[in-house]
């Protein structure tokens, strides 16, 4: 299970997500791949990150289970995590 | 046959020897204007329909564009009235003048007529002058003396500021709100956050503090210079009530559009808008480029050129606010230094997020960002913002003139 964040300088909410991500990570451990929307163009357009930032792609073995846009509490994500794990 | 004449000589000697009862009843107004001057039409026009409501009033109309004659003589009453302000329709009531003229003033005029019914403090100034009676006294203008008095009791005293006048708070306050919220929309601030992250990774501190500082200041001078030349615009446009009702229907729309977007914003989660690939490219190349420049100078003009070129492309995408603003201004008859004193607060207040974000930026080396949750705010109260003022600005204009008598 691995989770791909794509987020962006530029963009205010991908900052506060990245302090909440680093929160949860420490209690739930989970591998992330971090992109940058514009200094890794390619990398990122191949999960097509949308209209809004960040984004939040949870993936098993490489499928893509679920997706997540935008500002959430770190409470959110760590309900969500547990729902996926299960 | 005698005794009608002896009647009529009693009469007329009981009138005209007898000035203050004249004085008393017949108000004269004095109406300089120019043969094909709008506002002059306008107040041309109130002036006609005040005619019946007060029978004592006799307007005397002067044109002074084409009229030599009535020209030299309004100089002549302006250089002994001690009047400055230039330029016409000029309207003189006993010793209080008006210069220019928009439906706004109506209120006031109509003040100054029965100010002068009502008290015996009239004294027809301009018709002394005329027949060359006029004593030379210093005119005192009885009426602006009274309307400070009762007007006394719109200053207040504000705990730091002291005694202020209640109708400059009202203004400063409007500039304060309306700039806050302004600055508040996320326009331009993805722009800001890209260059301050850049900005930190440059190891010269001295440079990196002359471009963020000079991106700040262009971005204020340029969205202050497009206001205040919108505003001088608007100020002395000719048929100011249908461009005023233009700008309120714009308003209006405005606020649907940011109230619709705010609705919308509920929806979805709050994030940052992705902008098209391209744009944001152009601009990043721009910022890389003067960032690396070498020379100083190359890279504060790059600075300055991408602050200009952001801001009116913000100033579209919030202009509802600004327009708004600089409205308020002309309905207030504001317009040149004191129109540069209120615009200057609006930007101080409309640059005051993102100079918070770049300064703590600078300090700290990280950049702290303010949550997107509240964008969808800053388009609801811009919004409701915009609503109020636009159905102000057609149906009680006079409000947003904050007199409160």
């Amino acid at each position: 299970m691995k989770v791909v964040k794509i987020t962006a300088v530029w963009c205010s909410a991908c900052l506060i997500m990245n302090k909440i991500w680093n929160k949860v990570i420490e209690k739930k451990p989970i591998e992330t791949i971090s992109l940058d929307l514009d200094f890794d163009e390619e990398e990122s357009n191949k999960y097509t990150p949308g209209e809004v930032l960040p984004v939040f792609i949870f993936m098993d073995n490489d499928k893509e289970i679920k997706r997540i846009t935008g500002e959430h509490t770190e409470e959110e994500l760590i309900k969500i995590l547990e729902e996926i794990g299960d | 046959m005698k005794k009608i004449r002896l009647i009529l000589f009693i009469l007329i000697s009981f009138f005209v020897f007898n000035p203050s009862v004249f004085a008393k009843d017949n108000i004269k107004i004095y109406f300089f204007h120019g043969d094909g001057c709008p506002h002059c039409k306008e107040e041309d026009k109130f002036l006609e329909e005040i005619k019946d409501k007060y029978p004592k009033i006799k307007i005397e109309k002067y044109e002074v564009w084409k009229n030599k004659d009535n020209q030299v003589f309004m100089e002549i009453v302006k250089d002994k009235m001690k009047i400055s302000d230039s330029g016409v329709p000029l309207t003189i009531i006993g010793s209080t003048y008006v210069v220019g003229y928009a439906d706004t003033y109506n209120d006031k005029l109509e003040r100054i007529i029965n100010f002068y019914l009502d008290s015996n403090k009239y004294s027809d100034i301009v018709g002394s002058i005329k027949n060359n009676t006029y004593n030379g006294k210093t005119v005192i203008d009885y009426f602006e003396k009274e309307d400070k008095k009762t007007n006394n009791s719109t200053t207040i005293n504000v705990p730091i500021i002291g005694k202020t006048n209640l109708k400059n708070l009202s203004i400063e306050s409007a500039a304060v709100l309306i700039g806050l919220v302004d600055g508040f929309n996320p326009c331009a601030m993805w722009v800001l956050l890209f260059l301050i992250s850049m900005l930190i990774g440059m190891k010269n501190r001295k440079r990196m503090w002359a471009i963020g500082i000079t991106f700040l200041l262009a971005s204020a001078f340029i969205y202050m210079a497009i206001m205040l030349s919108w505003i001088n615009i608007i100020v002395n446009i000719s048929t100011s009530i249908i461009f005023r009702n233009i700008i309120a229907i714009v308003a209006i729309i405005g606020s649907i559009i940011n109230i619709n977007s705010f609705r919308k914003e509920l929806k979805k989660d709050s994030g940052c808008e992705v902008i098209d690939s391209k744009k944001r490219k152009k601009i990043f190349s721009k910022i890389k480029k003067f960032t690396t420049e070498k020379s100083l100078f190359l890279a504060l003009g790059g600075t300055i050129l991408l602050a200009v070129s952001v801001n009116v492309v913000e100033l579209a995408c919030s202009a509802g606010l600004p327009l708004i603003f600089t409205q308020i201004l002309a309905i207030n008859n504001i317009s040149g230094i004191k129109a540069f004193y209120y615009t200057l607060i609006y930007m101080f207040f409309f640059l005051l997020d993102d100079m918070i974000i770049f300064f703590v930026a600078m300090f700290t080396t990280k950049i702290s960002a303010i949550s997107t949750k509240y964008n969808k705010y800053s388009h609801l109260i811009g919004g409701i913002l915009m609503l109020v003022i636009g159905l102000l600005l057609i149906f009680k204009p006079e409000w947003l003139m904050f007199n409160f008598q």
